[in-house]
């Protein structure tokens, strides 16, 4: 089946965590399918490829399951999303960043973690994507 | 003894060549980590993988169809969850 080997193309806007954290497990089960994945990172994802900066920022919904989630990340069931990043990345993910959410956040290329593959805009990266799918969290 | 997949297995234990241990891991962990261990397994070889996650059960049915790898069995002891694929390709 061909559809199996499509692409995954997610854009991560939200920053948060529980949305991050779903995000990266779909990337990390297309991986592990064999499919290829690219990741695409606007506006309030985007402090999470920030160096040295450990986020767990939770939007209204994810913050009336905050206890929940902190049980589980202390039992170590859910990881901290650097640590997905760097396990997805091993596996061939390509990480990029929105040029235009950088300046907007006021974030420099030096400021990010290793992982980022590449800055650009939102049209190289449709261009860039062709025809897999693409998810937007 | 019955494994999950409903045939009787007696006193069967199955030889594996590689182990993977997921205990504790949920749900995507167990399979990513599967699919990583798997490059290090050689073609015909056996590994068996130890979850908690019970999702795995069905999920790796997924996997193995995807990946072109067999699902040899599924046994469930003591809340642990033993599967054996072998590599295909």
């Amino acid at each position: 089946m061909e559809t199996e080997k499509k692409g995954l193309s997610i854009i991560f806007h939200s920053g948060s965590y529980d949305r991050m954290y779903h995000g990266f497990s779909i990337v990390l089960v297309a991986l592990a399918l064999g499919r290829e994945a690219r990741c695409f990172f606007t506006y309030w994802a985007l402090q999470y490829l920030v160096k040295g900066k450990s986020v767990v920022q939770l939007n209204e919904e994810g913050q009336s399951h905050r206890k929940l989630l902190e049980e589980h990340m202390k039992k170590g069931h859910i990881q901290e999303i650097s640590e997905l990043l760097t396990q997805a990345k091993a596996m061939g993910a390509k990480f990029y960043v929105c040029t235009n959410s950088m300046g907007l956040l006021n974030v420099s290329r030096d400021e990010l973690v290793n992982e980022v593959d590449k800055s650009m805009g939102l049209t190289t990266f449709l261009a860039e994507t062709g025809h897999d799918q693409i998810l937007f969290i | 003894m019955t494994n999950i997949m409903g045939t009787n297995v007696g006193n069967f234990s199955m030889k594996a060549d590689e182990t993977l241990d997921c205990y504790g891991l949920m749900c995507p962990m167990p399979i990513f980590k599967t699919s990583i261990k798997m490059k290090d397994v050689a073609i015909g070889k056996v590994l068996e993988v130890i979850a908690t996650d019970e999702g795995i059960k069905k999920d790796i049915v997924s996997w193995c169809n995807t990946t072109g790898n067999e699902l040899l069995n599924i046994k469930e002891e003591d809340g642990e969850i033993h599967v054996f694929i072998k590599r295909l390709k």
